[in-house]
C-alpha cells in the first residue's frame, strides 16, 4: 500500500511544478490567445476569451501582478485605449508549462 | 473560447481562428474584388502598368477601413512577423493572381507567345485562368483560415466552367468573380456591423 502511495505521488510530481498562475483556465486562455499575437487590446480579449470586463480585469492584473503582461494605456486621438502583450518573462513561463502538462500527460497510462 | 487543461493547447489552431476573426469583416474580400475590377478596367484601357497602383491606394484605405470599422467593434490586434508574412503572402499571392491573368491576356491580345501555347489558352481560356485562380484562392484559403475563400474557389469553378462552355469573354467572367466576391464581401461587412454593434464599445475599451 506504501509502495502504491509512493509511485502515486512520484507520477504526479510534475503537475507540482506547474505553474498555478497560468494553470486556472480563464488565465490559459488569456495567455495562449496572447502568445499567438504580438498585442491586442482589451476588447478583443474580452472578445475572444468570452470574458466579462470585470473577470478579465482581475485576471489581467494577476497576470500583470506575475510579470507575465504588460498593460500599455495609450490614447488613440482623445479616446483612452488599452493594449495587453506577453512580456518575455511571460512567453518563457508559458511554454515552461506548456511542456510540464505536455510531460504529464504523455506519461499518463492510456 | 475557454481552454480546458485537459485539452491539448493547439497555438496553430487558436493563431489560425484569431486571425480568421479578425478578417470576418469582409474588408479584405472588398479589397480583391476591387482589385480584380481595377484591372479589368486598365486591361481594357491598355494601362495594364497601372494595375500595379492599386495597392498604393488600396492598402491605405484598407488600413484605414480597419481601424473605423473592424476596431471599434472587436478590438485591435497586432499579429506577429509570421502572421504578418502569411497576409503579405496572401496579397501578393492575390495580386500575383490578378497580374497573371492580365498579362496573359495582353500577350494573347498583342499575339506575342508561342503559337501552340496560344492554341491551348484560346481553346480552353476559361479552364486555364479558372484554374489557376482556384489554386491561389485554396492556398489563401488554408494559409489565413478564411473560409469563405473556398466558396470564391467554387464561384470561380462554375463562373470560368461556364464561361468555357458558354465562350463567354474572359473579361466577363473575370467581373463576374468579382461582383461576387464584392456582393459577398459588401453582406459580410453588413452582417459584421450587425452582429458586433459599436454600443459594446462604450461599456469597455473607453472606460
Amino acid at each position: 500500500m506504501k509502495n502504491k502511495d509512493k509511485k502515486t505521488s512520484t507520477e504526479i510530481q510534475p503537475l507540482t511544478y506547474v505553474d498555478k498562475v497560468i494553470h486556472e483556465p480563464a488565465r490559459l486562455t488569456i495567455m495562449a490567445h496572447l502568445y499567438v499575437v504580438e498585442s491586442a487590446d482589451f476588447l478583443f480579449m474580452m472578445r475572444q476569451t468570452g470574458l466579462t470586463f470585470g473577470n478579465l480585469s482581475a485576471h489581467m492584473s494577476k497576470l500583470e501582478t506575475a510579470g507575465y503582461i504588460k498593460i500599455i494605456k495609450e490614447f488613440i486621438g482623445k479616446k483612452p485605449h488599452t493594449m495587453l502583450l506577453l512580456t518575455p518573462k511571460g512567453r518563457i513561463a508559458f511554454e515552461e508549462y506548456r511542456k510540464n502538462i505536455k510531460d504529464f500527460f504523455d506519461d499518463m497510462p492510456i | 473560447m475557454m481552454i480546458n487543461m485537459t485539452e491539448k493547447i493547439n497555438l496553430k489552431k487558436i493563431e489560425k481562428k484569431t486571425y480568421a476573426y479578425y478578417h470576418q469583416d469582409g474588408l479584405i474580400d472588398l479589397f480583391i474584388g476591387s482589385g480584380i475590377i481595377f484591372a479589368i478596367c486598365c486591361f481594357l484601357t491598355e494601362l495594364i502598368w497601372l494595375a500595379g497602383t492599386f495597392v498604393i491606394f488600396a492598402v491605405p484605405l484598407y488600413t484605414l477601413a480597419k481601424q473605423k470599422i473592424t476596431a471599434p467593434r472587436i478590438g485591435l490586434v497586432k499579429f506577429g512577423q509570421k502572421a504578418q508574412h502569411r497576409t503579405l503572402f496572401i496579397v501578393l499571392i492575390l495580386i500575383g493572381n490578378i497580374f497573371l491573368i492580365f498579362v496573359l491576356g495582353l500577350f494573347l491580345y498583342r499575339n506575342v507567345i508561342p503559337t501552340w501555347i496560344i492554341e491551348n489558352i484560346t481553346s480552353y481560356p476559361s479552364l486555364i485562368v479558372g484554374y489557376t485562380g482556384i489554386v491561389l484562392i485554396l492556398l489563401s484559403a488554408v494559409l489565413s483560415g478564411i473560409k469563405r475563400f473556398y466558396f470564391y474557389a467554387t464561384s470561380i469553378f462554375i463562373i470560368f466552367l461556364i464561361g468555357q462552355l458558354l465562350s463567354i469573354n474572359l473579361i466577363i467572367s473575370s467581373a463576374l468573380v468579382a461582383g461576387v466576391i464584392i456582393l459577398i464581401g459588401f453582406c459580410t461587412i453588413l452582417y459584421f456591423i450587425h452582429e458586433n454593434p459599436l454600443s459594446a464599445k462604450a461599456i469597455l475599451n473607453e472606460k
